[in-house]
């Protein structure tokens, strides 16, 4: 199985070892540490790992210098960079902003780990979506919550980390399908979190049940008092989703950059 | 399923019995066809002999809605009972579409 790659950057150690605390209770990550930011832009050189979390107050390099060092590495694309500041301020977006920086979220402290969990997890769900043929990440860090139900074209993960449970689908939404999304709806029913996020980014074709599915899921979800949103931005069926309403009955979730 | 469709004035009505399950996406084509060469403005399905709907129903009625509307055309569900109003209740087609009782 490949494991995610998570670089740690943050001179106070106390702040690491909280971070890393954090990272183990989401699932079983391959974590380096850096304790300034010369460090932290060698290994993630080495390395290239799927997600950075970077204090921007660092001596050496601060983490926009990192970042700025970083610019136009081409797999720098598939990081997630999360920088944790002691203040947002307009000046500091503004800089992210006009000079293209990646950073995907900027991450106020004293940080919000149940918001930051949201976000870390939702990182990890498209990286074991990207690695589906080793099998998902978090399943084997969690293997009471997370289950996964197979079939020929169609594959259910439902990931529940206490504040937020992800139910993503991948494959062909359609009634031939049926079986799988009956052991999701089955599933479903043991959520602990929340505010659910059904991620259908993956989804390549969608029928009439599969349309009636999504309406149904959310719809009961409500009932259960469960915020429910759709994860659809770089989705195939995004269209058809859309003309049919689907997105009346269940809010978009949206990820960009987030001051969280 | 099968279904009956009376014109009238005040618009076009589906009477439709039986269950509506994914094996009838032919026949609810067939419907939607039927209303959209009529002339009324409003396309009324009425539910109350319909004994049981599945989630491919509930897709098929968001496609019956979204090919109506797309011609200017609305659709109401009307006198849903049992099953069927349950699952109507429980997939909140209300906020896309017109239920009545």
């Amino acid at each position: 199985m490949v494991g995610m790659r998570i670089l740690i950057a943050d001179d106070n150690a106390t702040m690491r070892s909280m971070l890393e605390k954090f990272a183990g209770r989401i699932g079983r990550f391959d974590i380096d540490f850096a304790g300034n930011g010369k460090e932290a832009l060698r290994f993630y050189r080495e390395k290239h790992h799927q997600l950075v979390i970077i204090d921007n107050f660092m001596p050496e390099l601060n983490g926009i210098d990192v970042l700025r060092e970083l610019r136009g590495d081409p797999l720098l694309d598939n990081t997630h960079v999360m920088m944790i500041t002691g203040e947002v301020n307009r000046q500091l977006v503004t800089t992210i902003r006009t000079e293209f920086l990646k950073i995907d979220d900027l991450i106020a402290k004293p940080i919000d780990f149940e918001k930051m969990t949201a976000k870390v997890t939702a990182v990890v769900s498209r990286f074991n979506r990207k690695n589906r043929a080793n099998g998902p990440l978090l399943r084997a860090a969690d293997p009471v919550q997370a289950q996964t139900t197979k079939d020929a074209t169609l594959t259910a993960d439902v990931v529940d980390r206490g504040s937020l449970a992800i139910i993503e689908l991948n494959g062909k939404l359609v009634n031939s399908n049926r079986s799988v999304i009956a052991k999701t709806l089955k599933d479903m029913q043991t959520i602990f979190a929340k505010t659910i996020v059904i991620d259908i980014n993956g989804v390549d074709e969608i029928d009439d049940f599969g349309c009636g599915t999504l309406a149904i899921m959310s719809g009961w979800l409500s009932l259960n008092e469960k915020e429910v949103l759709l994860a659809c931005d770089d989705c195939a069926t995004k269209e058809r989703i859309t003309s049919l309403g689907i997105s009346k009955l269940v809010p978009e979730y949206k990820g960009c950059l987030d001051i969280i | 399923m099968e279904y009956r469709i009376d014109s009238a004035e005040q618009g076009l009505s589906a009477y439709i019995t039986g269950r509506l399950t994914f094996n009838d996406h032919a026949k609810i084509r067939s419907l939607i066809a039927e209303a959209l060469a009529g002339v009324s403005n409003t396309v009324c399905f009425d539910l109350d002999e319909l004994q049981f709907i599945d989630s491919a129903a509930v897709g098929m009625l968001l496609i019956a809605h979204e090919e109506l509307n797309k011609s200017g055309r609305r659709l109401v569900l009307r006198n849903a009972t049992g099953q069927v109003k349950r699952v109507i209740t429980v997939a909140q087609l209300s906020k896309v579409i017109t239920v009545e009782e």
